[in-house]
């Protein structure tokens, strides 16, 4: 007797051929018990495969992920206080134009302290950096604005970055999240 | 009527908090099979299953729905267990050491196979499988994931995916016929 090809039993079981290549299989199925018990094999063999017992997980799974996905790292909150990661800027920004204003005010405006060979040494170090930031604040927002207030100055000129950098972001992020998030 | 996976997402965007408890049950037991088959280790396998769904929660904004929400939670744990597996670099040991098929264990040949037999076999079959096969058809038989979407998942060409599962499939019938050599076609 000839027995239909083994892959062509293993196609009829899985559903994969269409009613002409099927006729004669099941034709040839009828009268040959060994070729029934192929295909009845492979069957079972898929539907064995599908009825793996999925692994349980510890009791304390559920409770551990929900732990750690907390309001604080919902992901709705990300958009609800923008204004948290910018005030960490700002505060930030200042600190290190205050540090460059006062580093290039050392020596000659400042009495001598504990703290003086430090701004000179910090004068030494970034003297031009400091210089050039004095000139580009003084022609972005003069002296006489502030009425020689230089911490003003100086919080004013950081308030504007901040604009400056909230607007590329704003312009650049949904950008960047399209190239990231695929799924 | 059960709610949607998408349904669900979309309330914790709006800021819901119980949600996500649903989604972890319902998915809970496919990822831990997933990252078990892929680590082979039980503490690591739960661990990372874990990490994989609290990524998944804080990139739910970026799930922009094309896929369906299994197939992208499943590429993120498969990216979470292979990280895993880097960092650990875990060798597999091989399952099958308490229940080797010895002659004593050998099903006598039996064309009548009872079902529940087989199926046990295919269960010691599967542990048998490398990891990147037995992945391969943890994904396609039990979490229903299509050719494309395991493509998406695991990163692997279409081409590749289809012929591991091929050889993932003949090398499972060629573990369970060794015990059932009556089922051996004589022509």
């Amino acid at each position: 007797m000839m027995h239909p090809d083994r892959n062509m039993l293993r196609q009829l079981a899985d559903g994969n051929l269409d009613a002409t290549e099927a006729h004669p299989i099941e034709v040839h199925l009828a009268s040959c018990t060994q070729c029934r018990m192929i295909v009845a094999f492979e069957r079972d063999l898929v539907r064995a495969l599908r009825e793996t017992p999925l692994p349980q997980a510890s009791p304390d799974f559920d409770p551990a992920v929900l732990r750690a996905v907390s309001r604080r790292n919902h992901p709705a909150a990300t958009s609800r206080l923008p204004w948290v990661k910018y005030a960490a800027a700002g505060i930030l920004i200042s600190a290190t134009l205050i540090v460059i204003t006062l580093a290039g005010a050392s020596g000659e405006e400042q009495s001598r302290s504990m703290l003086t060979p430090v701004f000179e040494q910090i004068t030494s170090l970034i003297g031009p950096l400091a210089n050039t930031f004095a000139s580009q604040a003084d022609s972005i927002i003069p002296t006489s604005c502030t009425q020689g207030n230089e911490v003003l100055r100086i919080f004013l000129l950081a308030m504007g970055a901040l604009l400056v950098l909230g607007g590329l972001e704003r312009l650049l992020l949904p950008h960047l999240k399209g190239l990231n998030h695929r799924p | 009527m059960e709610q949607s996976d998408n349904d669900i997402i979309q309330e914790i965007l709006r800021g819901g908090h119980h949600g996500y408890a649903i989604l972890l049950q319902r998915y809970r037991a496919r990822v831990l099979s997933l990252t078990l088959r892929m680590i082979g280790h039980r503490a690591d396998a739960e661990e990372a299953a874990q990490d994989a769904f609290i990524r998944a929660f804080r990139a739910l904004r970026g799930f922009e729905q094309r896929a369906r929400f299994s197939t992208w939670l499943y590429r993120i744990a498969y990216n979470t267990a292979v990280t895993y597996r880097q960092r650990q670099r875990m060798v597999t040991l091989p399952l099958d050491e308490e229940h080797d098929d010895t002659d004593a264990a050998r099903i006598p040949p039996d064309r009548n196979l009872e079902y529940e037999e087989l199926r046990k076999q295919v269960q010691k079959a599967l542990d048998h499988l490398r990891p990147e096969y037995a992945t391969l058809v943890t994904l396609f038989y039990l979490q229903d994931q299509s050719y494309d979407e395991i493509a998406t998942i695991t990163g692997l060409p279409l081409g590749t995916v289809k012929n591991r599962l091929h050889r993932a499939r003949m090398e499972l019938r060629a573990y369970v016929l060794k015990n059932y050599p009556s089922l051996e076609p004589t022509h």
